[in-house]
């Protein structure tokens, strides 16, 4: 008769194995390494907040040490990629498929003695929220798992080694989370392409108002507040565009925009460059205005 | 090592400030050796002469200020004085000139850390306090922005080529003015007051 326990504690340690073949060291800051995904053959991803160094080290699961540059990196999300020397990496397998109450392990490696690891359960999927580095993230995973130091960077895994998101503990003030892998891959791909996450910008200062009653029928919608402009950009996009102090943006295509959170949420990368409907309350009725977003530096 | 200039108009004052200070051996009075490749962490000037100073001024006083927080020191005639130079944004800490060896050597290390520090008869006027909140200066607007994106001190620094020290001490005045106690919460602050442009 086969023993329950014998059969969890074989498949955790067959997913530390699984996922530590693509989970690395980073060796870029004064204190101790952290730990690092494999995100291509010669691409890692790592939290921002541990490469503090201009001369980085990766050590690969069979020891081998190589040096590493910065190939993109963005604060607000505290994310970086790093470039190898060459390409020895085997890239981490993802799996989107996170529920609350999951088995999940946290990995790291953030020493040469091997893979070090913590257990739990999902707690919660949560977002967006702001962050501790004045970024928003769209999503973000809670666990139980203990993030032990040098964890930041590592893979958070299924109970078949799939990463299901980077752990980081560089987002809140003491403690850790796990942005999603659906949230983290998105950015390497724009780190791996740009260097550096693209943002909107439209040169607007806004202020959260209460929509009055009667706009708010000629919205056809129930929305209680919008943002109401109270400076431009001197050839800013929203000047150029034709959006006047006063107004009140209540949607950026097609999006409600309610608080600055959302008007930051709506104006995402791929907005950039395009021309998007920015729909206002002017004078008490609503009235569209196309403006080219542009990108915030 | 924390550098202090003496911006004095007294030879005697500032003669007598070079004694209190020669005990710290933390402090440097950097008055003598002062050329343009020095920062200057700490400026001290009385409040006849500060007024005087602002920060388009010559473009050697004009460097010094921008790197400097200032700790001016008060005569007990000046008050009028004292209002006026509270209302600049490079004072940051006040004390009246018969401040003794240990008060003076203390609000030099608290003001290198980024903290504001003064004597409360000439910070606080009844309900008054020494930095009004908002508005935010054109700097701390900078900072704060900065901020929006995520950067860490040391990047702010680098982007806007000050000092760390300095840009402390906008991130102390932007929490004090927004009254909050984090960047995130300045953050938020920021945008839902209408002071980070999206």
């Amino acid at each position: 008769m086969s023993n329950p326990f014998t059969e969890l504690s074989n498949g955790l340690t067959s997913a530390v194995e699984k996922g530590g073949a693509s989970t690395v060291l980073v060796d870029a800051r004064k204190r101790y390494p952290a730990s690092g995904i494999a995100y291509a053959e010669d691409l890692v991803l790592t939290a921002d907040h541990v490469v503090t160094r201009d001369d980085i080290k990766v050590i690969l699961p069979d020891g081998k040490s190589l040096a590493a540059t910065v190939a993109g990196r963005d604060a607000g999300s505290d994310l970086a990629l790093l470039r190898l020397a060459e390409k020895a990496l085997k890239p981490a397998k993802t799996s989107n498929d996170v529920k609350v109450g999951q088995l999940v392990l946290a990995l790291g490696r953030p020493n040469t003695a091997g893979m070090q690891a913590s257990w739990g359960i999902v707690t919660a999927i949560s977002g967006p929220a702001r962050t501790h580095r004045g970024g928003l993230l769209d999503e973000y995973i809670s666990t139980e798992t203990t993030p032990y130091p040098g964890f930041s960077g590592g893979p958070l895994v299924n109970t078949e080694g799939e990463v299901l998101g980077l752990n980081t503990s560089g987002l809140t003030q003491g403690s850790s989370l796990t942005i999603p892998a659906k949230v983290a891959w998105r950015i390497a791909d724009e780190l791996a392409k740009h260097g550096s996450v693209k943002r909107g910008y439209l040169g607007v200062r806004t202020q959260p108002v209460e929509i009055p009653e009667a706009a708010r029928k000629s919205l056809k919608r129930e929305q209680q507040s919008g943002l109401l402009v109270l400076w431009l950009e001197e050839n800013g996009p929203a000047q150029k565009g034709g959006l006047f102090v006063g107004d009140t943006i209540v949607a950026v295509a097609g999006q409600p925009v309610s608080d600055p959170d959302d008007l930051f949420a709506a104006l995402k990368s791929e907005t950039v460059g395009k021309s998007v409907a920015v729909e206002v309350l002017r004078g008490g009725k609503p009235e569209n205005v196309n403006v080219t977003v542009g990108e915030r530096k | 090592m924390i550098r202090v200039l003496l911006k004095l108009s007294s030879p005697a004052l500032r003669a007598g400030l070079q004694a209190l200070l020669a005990s710290d051996k933390t402090i440097k009075v950097v008055n003598d050796s002062l050329d343009e490749e020095n920062a200057v962490d700490v400026m001290i000037t009385s409040t006849a002469f500060a007024s005087r100073v602002s920060e388009v001024d010559s473009p050697s006083s004009a460097a010094i200020l921008l790197l400097s927080d200032v700790l001016s020191l008060s005569k007990g005639d000046d008050q009028p004085h004292v209002e006026e130079m509270k209302r600049s944004s490079r004072v940051w800490g006040i004390l009246p000139t018969d401040s003794s060896a240990e008060e003076l050597t203390a609000a030099i290390h608290a003001l290198s850390q980024g903290l504001i520090v003064g004597a409360p008869h000439l910070l606080f006027k009844s309900e008054s306090s020494l930095i009004e909140r908002g508005p935010l200066t054109e700097r701390e607007l900078e900072v704060l922005g900065l901020l929006s994106r995520g950067l860490a001190n040391k990047q702010i620094a680098f982007e806007l080529g000050i000092s760390e020290h300095t840009v402390k001490f906008h991130v102390s005045s932007i929490y004090t003015k927004l009254d909050v106690t984090n960047r995130t919460e300045a953050v938020r602050a920021g945008l839902r007051g209408g002071w980070i442009a999206l």
